[in-house]
């Protein structure tokens, strides 16, 4: 029968036609990158590799990069969430208790609270950098050549700048704290993750040192941009580490070395909302975001530190930050620094530098865009202006991680708790006068010195991360508020103080954490704090 | 005549054959019941292989060998007959009241029911066209045992149920069951395909039923078959349905007097005082102060008046009752209004129908259009669809045959902004259940009309001289002027060749084409909330392109006086997918109106996007099929299998089962026992794989970290500043590979009573192993996920199924039957890997547990009120000094203290459907229940509305006005004071019965006696009134237990209802006229 052949013929040609080694071709293209094509992709161009290196710089601030875009939380933007959640839970730094405000957790203190995303942002981000500077330490670490050794320096440093932003969240300041549990340390060397106790205090302050004297030796001026390391930044961790741990005169040495080259902001440069751009010549080092990373994006800096964006949670939903007014009021008038913040009646002399929408001055605080731009708020921030123009919606705002100021002033604390308070007062009198207030002098505050150069950190360095560290190695308590409501502007259920040996002020590890390294102890003790709490406790700045 | 022609089709090939001529014999075969010609009958020369089908019009012709007589003719569902054979003979078959829904669509063709020796569902096209539905697999729910449906919108435009068969088998893999349309593997919306054009849905359950599909048949199959023609007189059909669409779901029981929220809301501002040590004088002054303070935990809005001098709270803390709704301050006038009643709406549907079809001796065709316009409940909701199908078979040749089944869809959705998981202020569902009745929608003058601009309303988006203390925006103008507008275009090919080189073999090469393109544009209108960029446009292109080649071929034969029947099986299978993404987005719109980037002038924020994915699988597969006088059944099967989902290596997988029946009522000592009909027992086992790991496609996510269609590989994301820079987001696993479930059923087929009572109950034990998991690391290993994906764990479902059918009263005039069906099955987690074994899995709301299940809750326990604070308790674990848990459970009104514990599994014991059809004189009525008991689900929603001061603004639930007071100490509702550190944490106390009773559909309809309609050349008319889901009754108000299994916390769980689109009810009225 003809028909047998040709039927049987025609189904063996087609099943010959498809059967092949397709299964083996399925890849993705774009969106994602796979292992493979990243070896294809280095094949073809050996530079690219260098992108890997980039990342771990890249990440530090990037929107929505801890639970990605899908889950798209406004507080997810790494390690300038981490700083202003340090703020907020300080004293100086307030954001209203609206429902706009994703920091409430940090006004209210709830940021205790295991399974909340804010503590698990705040921790997350610092070891997925850690990770990738361990792949990058294990991958080039035993090669020669100066690139490779540049690169393995900077993912040093970048461990050590990690672990020291760890340390104060999880334990008490290193003096008298050594032996305490602290956070688990990785490393390429580290078993297993799963089962990994936390380290002591003085182990992880071990590992942070001997990073930082590797990255130190290797490392020199030559850096591709300020979001990189050089010895400057090295210099000034090291000058950080050793401010907490009280190793004063090596704090003091250090700070020398890191602002070498750098010069800092002048008084007309800071009379305009500024603090946005890694350029300028007072920044070390600094978060650089690109247009991309933060176009019309809540999860930024400009959404929340600025007050000039108009794709923000502070402009659209007033939900700005503010500056606690027991500070402000300590601030004299001649300080350019008044001018950082609207006063009760929503003026600030930097208003008058820019415009928004037609209105300049004090015009831009009543200022209201429907769903754009509410009216400031008395004591809003003006300090942060926004890169690519005022009223824009390109939130891509650089954020300072390392100012000339700051290693003044840790210069200043280094020397004057050295035993060298004359060369102290010079140096901060020096820096405060000529760039800040000229008819300052550091006594008029009536502070013991100490408490002067922190009541200059706390004024200079608003908004840029630093308020709980500083409490937690001065062992100063919280003081939001002196007696009654009316000392504050802090909103009633933001309204207590804490001392600087409750409990409550560690934070817990993430459930995530707890859940899945069997090795964890927790932190456990006090409470959320209550309103008006402690209300007689002092700080020795603000009272 | 459905069952004669399907039949039809699948003996086909097993009688067309030559044989020698003798002596010439032709006659017809007609049905004793209603005199119609039985088209395909079996007549056969009595004890020979000699035969044939008849045709069309139930004539045969045959030519005798010598020497032989007699025909037997047979066609099942009707007792067969042996008659001598004369020329122009006419034979009566007499209906076979035991052998109803004779056969089924089954894996690679079809069966007689009595031979299949799985597990399966099947619902009719009188089923699912009485559904009044966009989405044929609606009808499944209630409607077969082991079926859960669970339907998680009601958007008119995007509702795909999901569906689970037996349990849920994996734990990061995908749980939803293959669906086959046609034969060939459908990845398709399910919504494009006209339910009109449906002929049969059957689930496949068991491995026997399903193993064949292997790669992906873990989960169950779905088969959907389409009409095809039945008559030679070509019939025309047309249907045509007007009705109503409205919200189902009720809003929780809220606080809906604005004086009584007000009051409300001042005690707990007082209570955070007068409980934190505060004097009454010190409490109430602040609470006076702070409630219009919207950044100090207070409303924002003043909407009442009071006279000069007067508070609107009293210091007995009730309402000053002078207080006058209303309250101007010379600038606008504030009055509340009811957003939920202006957002929601009822909304038309209309839905028109028309098929025609027709069988010749050589052509099968069957051709529709469909057109549906489905409304939504709130505005600019609503989805159009086109569809057309063409199905047609064409006997080109004795030896072969050609076919097509086309089918087009078009679809216009306009959808409104929400999301099924979350609250936002520019989620209109969410503001509308959500938002305290105290604020209103509109923007009003002094004289208190609502203001317009440019012949705008003005909506209130905090632009008055008040700010609310929550949502920002206004989400009712946004969906008022912001349009999401997306256009599907479908279309489904299958092109199929059938070979019969000899008797009883069957080739046969199928092509499928699936292409779906779908184009969004999005508007951002300036008029709402994208006024600082002017307007924005984003539009997003989604392709999908699967292809299926399938080359099959069967053989049949019987031997030994046909006594024994072989059906074998072999073939090759393959399957590719292709997913294509691109997005666009710019603003500065120069027509507000035209959301197209043409339009869009913007320089700063321009984006774009694309990429594309491809997965594929392919296998070899076969099947053996035996009995022995219709009486002992055998079916086995195997596949040999790949996914590219696994790496090099890792791909294969080899997947068979193995099926057994027995009809015993065969057998010679069941010949006696009268009023049994049909009893078989039957077994199977089989063990299936599951690939579904990694993000499936259509999520507009282009970050998303969760492995795509390579969840075995490293992947990383880049992006360019000053240079390249590379991110790590996400940890693959090289040897990842199938995971594999091992599955057997049990059962017993009966018909009892000629027919009046026929059922089955069923055990089933389906056992995975080597699940695909995403293993938790701890954040501090530094996995950008948090996880990777391995192969771990073991899990078991089983359970039992029952179903069952019964004829209450048939008579000429009036047939009542009613039918039900139960499932019980219980989920158990039986290993876990080694590393979590101890201590379980814990998920934020859920934890894995060795011995517990899939769906234990995991949450902080509630324990009570505490009588003399009224502070809320909460349990936590005793430790002794060394830190050990003595086991013994304190209380503590510290939550930081409370430990979440293990609150069991939410599943519901038992599930099922139950219905009745009533047809009387020409009238039909049937209805349709669902129902679930003993199980438990998360009330996200009502924790919400709980809420203590941290959600102010946000609606209370009138439980709330229970809580604690020293007058009022016989509570469980705690004082109210501002619980701030419970937050959005998960605590049992939220957790409720998951009970329900759901009337998914009643229809009642009308059929014109054919007297009546035959001078008007109608074969049939009929007219209806149909309902859809008309009720759910549920343990809460507002509550909607069929939107999850249970597990959830404050934004998921049942919270989803009340973020994304509420379920509709549908009531129409239609007609149906055939020509």
């Amino acid at each position: 029968m003809k028909f047998n052949k040709i039927s049987i013929l025609a189904v063996a040609g087609v099943l010959t036609l498809t059967a092949c080694d397709d299964v083996n071709k399925q890849e993705p293209a774009g969106g994602m990158i796979t292992a493979d094509q990243l070896t294809e992709t280095y094949t073809a161009i050996p530079g690219r590799v260098d992108a890997t290196f980039a990342g771990m710089f890249n990440m530090m601030g990037e929107p929505y990069g801890v639970f990605g875009t899908g889950r798209g939380r406004a507080d997810d933007f790494g390690f300038v969430m981490a700083a202003l959640s340090q703020d907020a839970e300080g004293a100086d730094y307030i954001y209203p208790n609206s429902g706009y405000n994703w920091f409430s957790v940090c006004g209210e203190y709830t940021s205790r609270t295991p399974n909340y995303a804010n503590p698990y942002i705040r921790y997350a981000i610092v070891y997925n950098q850690i990770k990738i500077a361990n792949d990058l330490i294990s991958s080039l670490g035993a090669l020669e050549d100066a690139s490779s050794k540049n690169k393995v320096a900077q993912a040093k440093a970048i461990r050590a700048f990690d672990y020291l932003n760890l340390v104060p969240y999880f334990q008490f300041n290193y003096q008298g704290h050594q032996n305490d549990p602290c956070v688990p340390i990785v490393t390429p060397e580290t078993p297993d993750p799963a089962n990994n106790p936390r380290a002591s205090v003085q182990e992880v302050y071990d590992l942070i040192m001997t990073d930082l004297n590797d990255a130190i030796s290797v490392l020199g001026n030559d850096r591709e941009n300020k979001a990189r390391i050089n010895s400057n930044v090295a210099y000034g961790i090291r000058a950080r580490a050793n401010l907490y741990m009280g190793n004063w005169a090596d704090a003091a040495a250090d700070a020398a070395k890191a602002m070498e080259g750098y010069t800092p902001a002048s008084i007309a440069e800071v009379s305009t909302p500024s603090f946005v751009n890694a350029d300028d010549h007072n920044w070390i080092w600094g978060i650089i975001l690109t247009d991309d990373q933060a176009k019309d994006r809540y999860a930024t800096s400009a959404s929340w530190l600025s007050s000039f964006s108009a794709s923000a949670y502070t402009a659209g939903a007033a939900c700005y930050a503010m500056i606690n007014k027991m500070l402000f009021d300590k601030i004299p008038a001649t300080d350019v620094r008044k001018g950082w913040w609207v006063d009760e009646n929503l003026h600030s002399p930097l208003l008058s530098t820019i415009s928004w929408n037609g209105a300049t001055g004090d015009a831009i605080s009543t200022l209201f865009l429907a769903d754009v731009k509410e009216p400031f708020v008395p004591y809003t921030n003006v300090k942060f202006g926004m890169k690519k123009g005022i009223g824009g919606t390109i939130n891509s705002n650089d954020f300072p991680l390392m100012r000339v100021e700051e290693m003044i002033l840790t210069q200043a604390e280094g020397l004057a708790k050295s035993g060298n308070e004359a060369q102290a007062k010079q140096i901060l009198e020096n820096f405060v006068k000529t760039y800040r207030d000229p008819s300052y002098s550091a006594t008029a505050g009536g502070r013991s010195l100490a408490d002067e150069i922190w009541y200059q950190r706390r004024v200079e360095l608003w908004g840029e991360g630093f308020f709980m560290a500083d409490c937690n190695r001065l062992h100063k308590p919280v003081v939001r508020f002196h007696d009654n409501a009316a000392s504050t502007n802090q909103p009633d259920a933001f309204r207590f103080n804490i001392d600087p040996d409750d409990p409550w002020l560690l934070m817990r590890f993430s459930d995530s954490e707890t859940n899945a390294n069997a090795a964890i102890v927790n932190n456990t003790g006090g409470s959320q704090p209550k309103q008006d709490q402690n209300p007689s406790l002092r700080d020795g700045v603000t009272d | 005549m459905e069952k004669r022609l399907t039949l039809f089709f699948v003996s086909l090939f097993l009688f067309v054959g030559s044989a020698l001529a003798q002596t010439k014999v032709s006659g017809t075969v007609l049905s004793q019941e209603d005199g119609q010609p039985i088209i395909g009958a079996a007549v056969q020369v009595t004890g020979t292989s000699t035969g044939m089908l008849t045709d069309v019009n139930g004539r045969f012709s045959l030519t005798l060998p010598e020497g032989s007589k007699t025909l037997t003719i047979s066609y099942l569902g009707y007792e067969s007959k042996t008659v001598n054979a004369k020329n122009g003979m006419r034979v009566f078959l007499k209906a076979d009241v035991a052998a109803l829904d004779e056969v089924i669509v089954v894996a690679y063709g079809t069966q007689k029911k009595s031979a299949f020796t799985g597990s399966a569902a099947q619902v009719d096209a009188k089923a699912i066209e009485a559904h009044v539905s966009s989405n044929v697999a609606n009808s499944l729910a209630g409607a077969a045992p082991g079926v859960q449906i669970i339907n998680t919108s009601g958007d008119p435009t995007n509702s795909s149920p999901t569906i689970r068969i037996r349990g849920v088998g994996s734990m990061s893999a995908g749980n939803n069951p293959l669906i086959v349309l046609d034969g060939m593997p459908y990845d398709g919306a399910l919504n494009s395909i006209n339910p009109n054009d449906v002929e049969s849905m059957t689930v496949l359950k068991d491995a026997s039923a399903s193993a064949i599909y292997g790669a992906r048949g873990a989960n169950g199959v779905v088969l959907i078959t389409t009409k095809k023609g039945r008559n030679q007189d070509a019939e025309i059909k047309f249907d045509a349905k007007w009705g109503s669409n409205s919200r189902l779901i009720p809003q929780y029981d809220v606080i809906t007097d604005p004086g009584q929220y007000y009051e409300t809301h001042f005690k707990q501002l007082y209570n955070s005082q007068i409980y934190n040590g505060k004097t009454a004088g010190e409490a109430y002054a602040f609470a006076n102060k702070n409630i219009y303070d919207q950044n100090n935990g207070g409303l924002g809005y003043q909407i009442f008046t009071v006279p000069e001098g007067e508070n609107l709270v009293g210091s007995n803390l009730r309402l000053n009752p002078n207080a006058k709704l209303g309250y101007s301050d010379g600038e606008y006038y504030y009055t509340p209004d009811n957003w939920y009643d202006e957002a929601f709406h009822n909304s038309f549907r209309q839905e028109y129908n028309i098929s025609l079809s027709g069988v010749t001796d050589k052509l099968n065709y069957y051709a529709s259009a469909g057109y549906l316009k489905d409304g939504g409940i709130v505005n600019n909701s609503d989805m159009q669809r086109y569809t057309a199908r063409l199905n047609v078979d064409y006997q080109v040749k004795k030896w072969l045959k050609v076919g097509t089944n086309m089918a087009f869809s078009h679809r216009d959705a306009n959808q409104p902004s929400y999301s099924s998981s979350w609250g936002s202020s520019g989620n209109i569902f969410y503001i509308c259940n959500m938002i305290a009745p105290i604020y209103p929608l509109y923007v009003r003058d002094p004289q208190g009309n609502i203001m317009t601009e440019d012949g705008r309303t003005v909506y209130d988006s905090n632009n008055t001289n008040f700010k609310r203390a929550n949502f920002v925006g206004n989400a009712v103008r946004d969906n008022e002027v912001n349009r999401t507008k997306t256009y599907y275009d479908n279309f489904d090919g299958k092109f199929s060749a059938v070979f019969t080189p000899i008797e009883g073999l069957t080739l046969s090469a199928n092509l499928a084409v699936s292409s779906r393109n779908s184009r969004e544009n999005d508007l951002s209108s300036t008029f709402g909330s994208a006024s600082a960029t002017d307007g924005g446009a984003y539009l997003y292109h989604f392709r999908f392109f699967n292809v299926t080649n399938q080359y099959l071929a069967n053989y049949r034969t019987d031997f030994a006086n046909n006594t024994h029947h072989l059906d074998v099986l072999a073939g090759y299978e393959q399957y590719k997918h292709k997913y294509q993404y691109m997005y666009g987005s710019n603003d500065h719109l120069f027509n507000p109106y035209i959301g197209e980037l043409g339009n869009a002038a913007g320089s700063d924020n321009k984006q774009m996007n694309s990429f594309t994915h491809n997965y594929m699988t392919e296998g070899y597969l076969a099947r053996i099929q035996y009995d022995y006088k219709e009486k002992y059944f055998l079916s086995t099967s195997y596949r040999r299998d790949a996914s590219s989902r696994f790496a090099p290596g890792h791909r294969w997988g080899n997947f068979y089962s193995v099926g057994l029946a027995w009809e015993m009522s065969k057998e010679k000592f069941m010949q006696n026992v009268k009023w049994v009909d049909m009893l078989k027992l039957k077994a199977s086992y089989g063990e299936q794989g599951n690939d579904a790991i990694g993000t499936s496609a259509g999520s507009a996510s282009t970050s998303s970290t969760t492995g795509w269609f390579t969840p075995y590989a490293d992947q990383y994301e880049s992006s360019y500043a000053d240079g390249y820079s590379l991110v790590l987001k996400y940890k693959g696993n090289e040897n990842l590979t199938w995971e594999k479930s091992k599955a057997i059923n049990v059962g017993v087929d009966f018909s009892l009573f000629k027919g009046r009572l026929t059922g089955t109950l069923e055990y089933f034990n389906r056992k995975t192993s080597d699940l695909l998991y995403y293993k938790p690391v701890p954040l501090s290993a530094g996995n950008p996920t948090g996880q990777y994906p391995i192969n771990v764990g073991k899990i078991t479902n089983k359970g039992v199924e029952f179903n069952v059918v019964g004829t209450i009263i048939k008579t000429n005039d009036i047939v009542w039957t009613a039918n039900l069906n139960l499932t019980h099955y219980k989920n158990t987690i039986d290993e876990l890997d080694e590393s979590v074994r101890e201590n379980g899995i814990k998920n934020s709301t859920s934890i894995y547990e060795e011995g517990g299940s899939l769906y234990d809750a995991y949450m902080f326990k509630y324990a009570g009120v505490d009588k003399e604070t009224g502070q809320a308790l909460y349990y936590y674990k005793e430790k002794d000094e060394n830190g050990n848990e003595t086991g013994r459970d304190l209380t503590t009104a510290n939550f930081s203290q409370a430990d979440k514990y293990n609150c069991g599994s939410v599943l519901p014991k038992l599930y099922g459907g139950f219905g009745t059809t009533l047809n009387a004189y020409g009238f039909d009525l049937s209805c349709q229940f669902q129902f679930q008991l003993g199980g438990k689900i998360y009330d996200g929603s009502y924790q919400a509305l709980m809420h203590t001061q941290d959600a102010a603004g946000q609606a209370w639930h009138k439980d709330a006005l229970k809580a604690w007071t020293p007058e009022n100490p016989n509570t469980d509702v705690p004082r109210l004071d501002g619980d701030t550190q419970v937050g959005q944490s998960a605590v049992d106390r939220f957790q409720i019965s998951s009970n329900y009773l759901s009337l998914n559909n009643a229809t009642l309809g009308y059929t014109f006696p054919k007297k009546l309609i035959t001078p008007l050349t109608l074969t049939s008319l009929r007219v209806y009134v149909a309902g859809e889901n008309l009720f759910v009754l549920s343990k809460r108000k507002g509550l909607d237990p069929r939107y999850s299994l249970g597990i959830g916390g404050y934004t998921s769980g049942s919270g989803l209802n009340t973020n994304s689109y509420s379920s509709m009810r549908t009531i129409t009225a239609g007609l149906s006229v055939t020509f």
